[in-house]
């Protein structure tokens, strides 16, 4: 079967629905609830994973697979993970002091006082790889992946309730209006002569100064939205149509498969190589 | 058979709270136009939720009386009947998506009806072809313009093919120029396919042209007025205007002519009918004449043909309205201004320039207005002028100092920023903290419990001129909108700054409450104060403000007094603005006479006072005699 309603992407040469233009990338047209299965399915087998080797090689192949089949650029990969790429010299210097087998461990370098084993440079790559492979698998699901699309997969795939599903994607709506209504407020009150002074009483008074106009224009806004949804016949019955179902074809199919065959490869040859590690130990 | 009839129909959102609604009854043919007016807090949004049945089915409260619409009677009828054949459009449009995409949204309604998802595709494009947003299907809701949002809210209850339309001040947020395709669109709507509307609507001069019927609720509740709109605004003008309803310019100008001594026949309310008035007028025209000729006419200035670009060089005359004479940037003022921007450019990271070369200087004691297009910079230029944004330096001088050397404090104690949603500014819990927070921040605190005697005083007697002495226990949120305004306002007057500045004060208030303002805010001009205020109104700019500054794209495309701005329609239209009124129907008539409309932007009548005025046979006997 093909994929969206039929009709559509047919005649609809230059741009398909939800917010997604035609020619776009081989993941960002996977059905999503299949996708978040894919990574969840690949996330929970590096979680029992415990060397470096095997996560660096499942975390090289997200990275094509982002490359090649969701048409991000490699570099905007890496950038978007900076914070953890950074955080790898935290795990690091933290097992180099650390880790309770640099005692038995055999020394690589030495750096004056500092000893650095391969036990320490095992586990430290073991974690900080682990952690890049989550990291990358979500940024490519959530780079892939409308939320209008996941919400309505939600629905058709899993049979969320549709109010429920409909209250995120509200919800979802509203983040920026919240976050630029954050940024205003912050400067209206400074514009009173509230200082940003640091310190825990006035972090705590800040909170609740901004907080109530916050609350009080989202708790409108959200009242307003449902007054219009309602206006719009919403919930008038336990059913509803759309206009796009997302459907689960056979390329979605494959799509899980050949990942789910992809990550136990590479886990095999790691193993058969006497890479992989399954236990902390 | 009336599309809509509403019988004894009165609410309460709870029984112990003031009724929103009494005794209201009313009927609507198909086809009509009703304009439906009130002060604030008159109920008139509360009336469109119980005509497509919001109340009582989904909001319940005190319910008593009878709407039928379209034969149907809303209290037995689901609502999703009632969406089909009552379409609601709101006034924020960011608050009435919940999807992402313009088709998404504009199928929402029938997939909620359960229409088979083929026809809803034909639907989507019908509704967005009645709204001429054909080619916006695939965009993303977040991209369009304000306008464009409306439109798409437009098409999502169109898409139900409601042959009722109700609209709650649905140009709330927009700017002139997309005020006025709305109303354009609305109107072709009715014409070419039938719809019945009701709109909420302040924004009069734009729709009293072509408005079947006027619709009036009192403050209380009740129904003030229902008929045909001349006689609300000519028998009913005053009644009107002790409810705080807003009025048509054109009706205001009408009476006061006759106030003046002349005696313009019929009720007139649009633009043609009211120079046809004048026009009909015995006497008027002999005097427009003779102001034209003494002016200098076509006859003695031989350049009224030149463009009008080259206005302010024509006119040095001014005789019974006399232009605020505006301190021409060349010259050199024996003092410093109060403010200097000198060529400030501002661009926000990774954004577009907001702010481009903008040079201008404000003398103390000033009232200036400062206007253009949603997106101009308007907001941009007042922050880096308030210290919100921080501008490059030596860009922006305050009595001679650079303000991004300034710290905040020393700032904040010259300038005042007033920002478009009081509630945003609200820094304490009762409404007497917010004044004494302004006064002196640390009062209340342990270590400084006691405000000094002279100022507890300044506290009460701005309470009292808020009208606020009663409420100054209550917590700031719990005001209501206009009470809210004019407490945000005062928490900046009270401090004495030098310059204040307004972003859009009047949105969404009442005439009343505008005038209230507005009275605050000449106050403070009288002691010496500056005022630069945000506005879209251009009524509001002709009747205030002494001089105006007008922002396009970033750039300033005026610097000068409004009637000057006024008289130059296609300067106007060009900064996305909208000619008032008043403009077009002295345009309409000059044009009539044959006479430059260049000659006359010196006494250009900009507001209704300055037109009746520039007319009055009694201020300019010598013209009079001579014509008679």
């Amino acid at each position: 079967m093909a994929r969206g309603s039929a009709p559509r992407s047919v005649f609809l040469p230059s741009e398909v629905s939800s917010g997604i233009k035609a020619g776009v990338s081989y993941l960002e047209r996977r059905n999503p609830v299949i996708k978040l299965a894919a990574v969840v399915l690949v996330a929970l087998a590096v979680t029992f994973l415990f060397d470096p080797v095997t996560p660096l090689l499942i975390f090289l192949l997200t990275l094509v697979v982002g490359r090649v089949w969701g048409g991000l650029a490699v570099r905007a990969q890496l950038r978007s993970l900076g914070i953890f790429l950074v955080a790898g010299v935290a795990i690091l210097l933290a097992n180099i002091l650390f880790n309770k087998e640099n005692a038995v461990s055999r020394v690589v370098v030495s750096l004056g006082p500092l000893r650095v084993t391969t036990a320490a440079l095992w586990a430290a790559g073991s974690l900080w790889f682990r952690l890049l492979c989550f990291a990358l698998l979500s940024l490519v699901f959530v780079r892939t992946t409308s939320p209008q699309r996941l919400v309505l997969s939600l629905i058709h795939q899993l049979h969320l309730s549709y109010k429920a599903a409909y209250g995120t994607m509200v919800g979802y709506r509203m983040l920026p209006l919240l976050q630029s209504d954050y940024l205003t407020i912050r400067a209206a009150q400074r514009v009173r002569g509230i200082g940003e002074k640091t310190g825990l009483w006035h972090l705590w008074s800040r909170t609740r100064r901004y907080a109530l106009p916050l609350l009080t224009g989202a708790v409108r806004r959200a009242g307003r939205v449902a007054v219009a949804m309602d206006a719009r016949a919403f919930g008038a019955f336990p059913e509803r149509t759309y206009r796009e179902r997302i459907v689960v074809d056979r390329g979605d199919l494959w799509f899980l498969l050949v990942a789910i065959v992809a990550t136990a490869l590479i886990i095999v040859a790691s193993w058969r190589l006497g890479l992989a590690r399954f236990t902390i130990t | 058979m009336p599309v809509l009839q509403v019988q004894g129909l009165s609410f309460a959102y709870a029984s112990r709270l003031k009724p929103a609604l009494v005794d209201v009854g009313f009927g609507v043919v198909p086809g009509e136009t009703v304009l439906v007016l009130g002060p604030s807090g008159s109920g008139k949004s509360t009336l469109t939720l119980c005509l497509d049945g919001l109340i009582p089915h989904l909001i319940e409260g005190e319910y008593a009386g009878r709407v039928t619409v379209a034969g149907l009677v809303v209290q037995n009828t689901p609502v999703h009947l009632l969406a089909q054949r009552v379409g609601l459009v709101f006034q924020d449009p960011d608050s009435q998506f919940c999807t992402l995409t313009v088709e998404d949204e504009v199928a929402f309604g029938l997939e909620n009806l359960c229409v088979e998802p083929r026809r809803i595709d034909e639907e989507v494009d019908r509704a967005l072809e009645l709204v001429g947003l054909r080619a916006y299907r695939y965009r993303r809701l977040s991209d369009l313009s304000g306008g464009e949002k409306q439109r798409v809210a437009l098409a999502s209850v169109l898409a139900m093919g409601p042959p009722l339309l109700v609209l709650d001040e649905p140009s709330a947020n927009l700017d002139p120029r997309a005020t006025t395709e709305l109303f354009e669109l609305l109107r072709s709507l009715r014409e070419e396919h039938g719809h019945t509307l009701l709109i909420i609507e302040h924004k009069l001069d734009e729709v009293i042209d072509w408005v079947d019927s006027v619709l009036v609720l009192g403050s209380d509740g009740r129904l003030l007025y229902r008929g045909d709109p001349a006689t609300a605004f000519y028998e009913m003008a005053d009644t009107l205007e002790q409810a705080g309803v807003w009025r048509p310019q054109t009706s205001e100008l009408v009476i006061a002519l006759r106030e003046a001594g002349w005696a313009v026949p019929g009720r007139p309310l649009g633009v043609g009918e009211t120079v046809a008035a004048l026009h009909a007028t015995p006497g008027l025209f002999r005097q427009l004449n003779l102001l034209v000729r003494r002016h200098g006419g076509p006859a003695d200035v031989p350049a009224a043909d030149s463009p009008p670009a080259d206005v302010p060089t024509v006119v040095a005359v001014s005789v019974a309205t006399p232009s605020p004479e505006t301190p021409s940037p060349e010259t050199p003022s024996p003092e410093t201004p109060l403010l200097d921007v000198c060529d400030l450019s501002f661009r926000y990271p990774g954004g577009e320039v907001a702010v481009d070369g903008v040079s201008f200087s404000l003398q103390a004691g000033s009232f200036v207005a400062l206007a253009g297009a949603n997106g101009a910079g308007k907001t941009t230029l007042a922050s880096l002028i308030s210290g919100v944004l921080t501008p490059p330096a030596g860009t922006v001088w305050l009595q001679g100092r650079d303000v991004s050397r300034l710290s905040p404090g020393e700032l904040g104690a010259q300038v005042g920023h007033v920002f478009q949603n009081p509630e945003h500014q609200f820094v304490t819990e009762t409404v007497r903290g917010e004044l004494i927070y302004s006064l002196s921040p640390g009062a209340g605190r342990r270590r400084n419990p006691h405000l000094p005697p002279e100022q507890r005083e300044l506290v009460d007697a701005w309470l009292e001129k808020l009208g606020l002495l009663a409420l100054a226990e209550a917590n700031p949120f719990s005001l209501s909108h206009g009470q809210k305004r004019r407490l945000s306002v005062a928490a900046m007057l009270i401090r004495r700054q030098a310059l204040l500045i307004l972003d859009e004060p009047t949105l969404g208030q009442d005439e009343r409450q505008v005038a209230h303002l507005m009275a605050l805010m000449q106050g403070f001009q009288a002691a010496g104060g500056t005022v630069l205020m945000i506005t879209h109104d251009m009524r509001l700019v002709a009747e205030y403000a002494d001089r105006l500054l007008v922002l396009k794209r970033g750039r300033l495309v005026h610097d000068g007094s409004p009637a000057e701005f006024l008289s130059r329609p296609a300067l106007v239209e060009e900064a996305g603005l909208r000619v008032p009124v008043l403009s077009t129907v002295w345009t309409a008539l000059l044009g009539r006479l044959d006479a430059g409309i260049i000659v006359l932007s010196a006494v250009f009548p900009h507001t209704v006072r300055a037109f009746a005025a520039a007319l009055d046979r009694r201020a300019v006997p010598a013209l009079s005699g001579e014509g008679g």
